[in-house]
């Protein structure tokens, strides 16, 4: 298992925003089932296309740090969020669609903790099945 | 060269031998049975976390119930 690395770490990061994506699919769908004004078809760009590859990424950039010095992975998992929010607001803002402004100081302290509790107990384990420490 | 061969070989014993008196001999069977320790192991929880992992997924709870509009805005960074 000492071949492909990177790849590896790549596909253990990826698969966690996949499994997510077919809950977030199903709670765009409805909502847009209840209400027409939610523009399904631009919303779903950013999660379905940009946030796995982020997850991916950000993967084989721990497995690259990893071979270097031991850090802690939930809080690495809780940084792409730095990166994540703001990419995400402003593809929502090119797209054309909007958020309630309350939700720019809530929404990132939420989407913190759930990437440090998904990166630390789930990517991990991934991280593990695939022999990435 | 015979004699050089049986030479050595005679050495070979003398080295053989003195290792044998320094190094003990290496056990070939268990001083206990395994089972039952892997048997605690398989059936303890394998992870357990701590307080404050509990503690952000009860603020995370609670904040999804109180403001169950924003789980779509959650999911969209998901």
């Amino acid at each position: 298992m000492n071949r492909h690395l990177y790849l590896r770490a790549y596909m253990a990061g990826i698969a966690v925003p996949t499994v997510f994506f077919l809950i977030a699919m199903f709670a765009f769908t409805l909502a847009n089932y209840r209400d027409a004004s939610v523009p399904i078809d631009r919303v779903i760009v950013f999660p379905m296309v940009l946030i796995p590859n982020f997850w991916g990424a950000w993967n084989v950039l721990y497995a690259w740090l990893n071979r270097h010095r031991q850090i802690p992975i939930g809080l690495h998992g809780a940084a792409l969020v730095v990166l994540i929010v703001p990419i995400g607001f402003g593809v929502a803002k090119l797209l054309g669609f909007v958020f309630v402004a309350h939700d720019l100081l809530i929404g990132p302290a939420v989407a913190l903790i759930v990437y440090y509790l998904l990166w630390k107990y789930v990517v991990s384990f991934l991280n593990r099945v695939v022999d990435i420490a | 060269m015979i004699r050089n061969n049986e030479k050595d070989k005679d050495k070979d014993k003398d080295i053989q031998c003195l290792l044998q008196s320094v190094f003990p001999p290496a056990d070939q069977q268990l001083r206990r049975d395994l089972w039952p320790a892997m048997l605690n192991r398989m059936q303890t929880p394998s992870f357990a976390l701590p307080w404050y992992d509990w503690a952000l997924l009860a603020a995370l709870g609670g904040w999804a119930v109180i403001a169950p509009q924003g789980i779509l805005q959650l999911l969209y960074q998901l």
